[in-house]
Parts: C-alpha cells; structure tokens; sequence
C-alpha cells in the first residue's frame, strides 16, 4: 500500500486491462515474427492454428498419453511415500532432528543434475521417467505434509486426550482435517513439478513422449510445430493446476464449514 | 558422546549416508555405484585440472539473469502492490505463469538464441522471474498502512515513502524473494545448460556419461554449490529478519 487504495476495482475496468495486455503482448510477438520472416520465430497467430490443429491428430494424444503415464504412476508414488514420510518427520522428533534438514535441501537442488545418474542406474526406459517424476515431487510433498501435521494445536490434542480419545481418533478428528489445506498445497505444487520432471528427462535422454516430439520438431527446424508442441505442454501445466486448485478449495470449504 | 551426536545432527546423517554409500559400493557393488572414495578422487582431479572452471561461465550467466529478474521484478511488483486494479488484472497471468512447467521452454530458447548466453539468461528470469515478483509484491502490501499514511502527512514524496518506509518494512520479504529467485536461476541455469549439452554443466555431464566417478563427482559439487548458496542466503534472511522484528 503505497498509496491509498480504497476505492473498489470495476470489474469492467479489469478485463480491459487483462485483454489490453494480451493483446499487446500477442500483438508483439506477431510484429517480431513478421519482422523476423517466421524462419525462427513463428506468428503467434500460426503458433495457436497450429496447437488447435495438432490437438485434432491422434500423435499428439498418442504423445500426450506416453508422457503422462509417467507422471500417472510416478505422482502417486510420491504421494503415498512423501505423506508418509512428512506424517513421520512432522510428528516424530527424533526423526525430524536427524532428517528434516534434508528434505528441505532436496527441495532447493537442482534435480535435473541427478538425471544423468538415475538413467545410469535405471536405464532409458519408462522406470527411469517414474524415478525423475518422483524424484521432483518427492522433496515438496513431503515437506508440505511434514509442515502441515506439525503446526496443529497442541492443546486440542491435549483436551482430546484428556477425554480418552485413541490414537487414531487424535488423527483422524484433528490432524487430519487440519492438515489436509497444506497437504492440498503440497500436492498442486508437486504436481506442477512433476510435469517439469516428465518433460525435462524426455527432452534430455529419453526421447518420449511431448519431448519427443519436440526434440524431432528441432531436428527438423519445424519451428511452428514446436511451438505449438510446447503451448501443449504448457497448457497442460496450467489446466492440471487450475483444476487441482479448484478441487483444494470445494475440498477446504467441506473441511472447514466455511467458504475459504 | 550422545550427546555430541545430538548436538549435529546433520553432520551425523550425511556421515550415516557416505558409510552406507561406501559399504554398499564395496559389498553389493552395484553397477551404477562407484565407491565415495573413487568420486572423491575424480572430483579432486576435475578441481586439479581446472575443468571446473566452466562453472564461472554459469555462475556469470546466474548473475546477468538475476539482475534483470531483480529489475522487472520491482518494477512488477511495486505497480501489484500499488494498484489494486493492476493486481486484479495480473492475477490470471501471474498464474499462469507461475503453473507454467518453465523447463518447457528451453528449447524454444534454443531455437531463438542457439546455444550461446542469451538462451541461458531467458531460462534463469524465466525460471525465478514470477517466483519473486508474487514474494515481493506480498512484502511490499505488508507496509504498515498507517506509517505510509503518517509519512504522507509530512509530506514525504512518493518516491520517498517506498525508500524509507515500505522497503525497510519489505525488507525480510525481498530478501526472501531473493532466495527463492536465486534458488530457481540455478535450477533453470543448469537446466538450460543440461538441456543444451554443449557448454557449462552439460558440457561437463555430457564428457562423463559413461566415466561414473566423474559423473558423480560433478552432480555432487554441482547440489553442493547449491545448497551452500542457499544456506548462506538463509543466513542472511535470518540475521536481518531479527535486526527489522528486534531493533
């Protein structure tokens, strides 16, 4: 708030800003593509006929399936040993002492540099896809889930003892449902790296899949076909997302009994 | 002795783990594990033989994207912060791009800029650029309304209300932004430069594919260098945390 902003925002106001600024920033890449000749940088006009066009091909979808199975088999992995995980480091101190720290590291690195050695190890198949997905999803999951079991109120687990409550009441009464919006968090952002990690081992080592296809777009200089293969990809990142993020919030208003 | 152990706990895990590694190597030996000693080995040849110079040139582009992330980053962040119709209008975009799997684009980098350092310096503000502009607008909206109201009144100019009293209350938040943008530019250098292949880091993999000590070596000091960058960024952030909540 660096200057008063009290005054309600039209909403009219709000779109016309939203379209100005994608037409301005669509208009400019049309200018520079013009400008350009379209040998590398392709219109966007072209780039988003194209997408519309190759969504109508069964390659893509054929492509689009191959990547995805990765992400399909590798996310759940994740969540089940990433949850189980920060449920054991949230709740256990000793553990925590000994292990939190690096969890939160494995978040930091960069992943992509262990690439090389899980295809090493793995080799340059499907299994290999499954351990990079979860390898980029694995660290933010569980921290989530290890940030969200450990916050819960210690005096409502006090009372709830107090009034003989089980163990397993204890977690399925308060932690629980009080851990479930973080762990939501946790799983939209696991899932947003976890398209990086199908994408980023298909463009490197094991041509498959979305990357496979635009690693042939490159070899062939198609430069409108990658384009508009990576628009797919991209969409897809922000179609999952948005998707997750509506399913966190009807999932939040059932939890808490109040619109969030 | 127990004691001791609690005492550093970390240093206890990474020790646990390099015995477990060696062990493991030695005993069951499998194929895709050479023994710690051996990397250590490799590594110090890398060190001894300048190869790991080449990180200069990433360490370079790191510095050149961040500085340009840090630009447009205030600027962005300074109009959401200020402007409720600004920030409403973003949003949708903010989002996006935010959901946006950024390793993605590499390739169409490529295929603008070919290899050179343009197409790393796009992938590190493309990688940090959002990241930072959502952590920074947060701090800025943080300023106490009534201390910017109370500097208004002694007829403090704009520019002069954001210099002495918005930054410093933002302060823990930029450097906090910072950090995240610093931690995103290496994820995206070093992606660039794997998905590239033929300079820094993924020129250095890409020689030692199938040398395992060196590969190993150059993947450890590589998350090495990261996580030093990162603790010492947290150290920052704590130490002016306390100054700005204390003094």
């Amino acid at each position: 708030m660096i200057t008063m902003r009290q005054e309600p925002v039209r909403q009219r106001d709000v779109w016309a800003l939203r379209l100005l600024l994608a037409f301005s920033l669509l208009g400019a890449w049309e200018y520079l593509a013009i400008q350009e000749g379209g040998l590398f940088l392709p219109r966007a006009s072209s780039a988003f006929v194209q997408m519309v066009r190759t969504l109508g091909t069964p390659e893509l979808w054929q492509a689009v399936w191959v990547s995805n199975i990765s992400i399909l088999i590798g996310l759940p992995v994740s969540l089940v040993v990433g949850i189980g995980l920060g449920f054991l480091l949230g709740r256990v101190r000793r553990v925590d002492h000994f292990f939190g720290y690096y969890l939160d590291l494995l978040m930091v690195v960069p992943m992509i540099a262990v690439v090389p050695i899980i295809i090493v190890a793995l080799g340059l198949g499907l299994q290999s896809r499954v351990a990079v997905v979860v390898l980029f999803t694995l660290p933010v999951i569980g921290m989530s889930a290890r940030a969200a079991v450990r916050v819960i109120d210690a005096a409502r687990i006090e009372m709830a003892r107090a009034f003989t409550a089980t163990r397993l009441q204890i977690w399925t009464k308060i932690i629980l449902p009080e851990a479930a919006g973080p762990i939501f968090t946790g799983v939209r952002l696991g899932l947003s790296r976890a398209i990086s990690g199908m994408v980023v081992v298909e463009l490197t080592l094991i041509p498959a899949g979305l990357g496979g296809l635009i690693v042939d777009h490159r070899a062939r200089f198609e430069a409108t076909a990658l384009f508009a293969t990576t628009l797919v990809i991209i969409a897809e990142g922000i179609l999952l997302v948005a998707i997750l993020r509506k399913v966190e919030r009807a999932a939040q208003r059932r939890l808490t009994g109040v619109a969030a | 002795m127990m004691r001791l152990l609690d005492r550093y706990p970390q240093a206890v895990t990474l020790t646990l783990l390099l015995v477990v590694w060696e062990v493991a190597a030695r005993t069951v030996q499998p194929t895709w594990l050479p023994r710690f000693s051996a990397v250590a080995r490799a590594g110090r040849k890398l060190a001894v033989d300048g190869r790991f110079l080449e990180l200069a040139s990433t360490a370079r582009t790191l510095l050149v994207g961040m500085t340009v992330v840090i630009i447009v980053a205030g600027v962005l962040a300074l109009a959401i912060a200020s402007s409720r119709l600004v920030e409403q209008a973003l949003e949708p975009y903010v989002n996006a791009a935010l959901a946006t799997p950024t390793v993605a684009l590499i390739p169409v980098f490529v295929l603008l800029w070919g290899f050179g350092d343009a197409t790393r310096v796009a992938t590190v503000i493309s990688f940090a650029l959002f990241p930072v502009v959502v952590t920074w607008a947060e701090g800025i909206k943080q300023a106490p309304a009534h201390l910017i109201e109370m500097a208004r009144a002694f007829t403090a100019g704009r520019r002069k209300r954001i210099v002495s009293v918005v930054l410093p209350a933002a302060a823990p938040l930029i450097i906090t932004g910072l950090r995240i943008g610093v931690v995103q530019g290496i994820k995206g250098v070093v992606s660039a430069e794997i998905l590239i292949g033929v300079i820094g880091i993924g020129r250095l993999l890409e020689e030692s594919r199938f040398i395992l000590p060196q590969l190993y070596a150059i993947v450890t000091v590589l998350l090495g260098i990261s996580v030093v960058v990162y603790l010492a960024l947290i150290g920052v952030e704590e130490r002016l945390t306390r100054r700005t909540t204390v003094g």
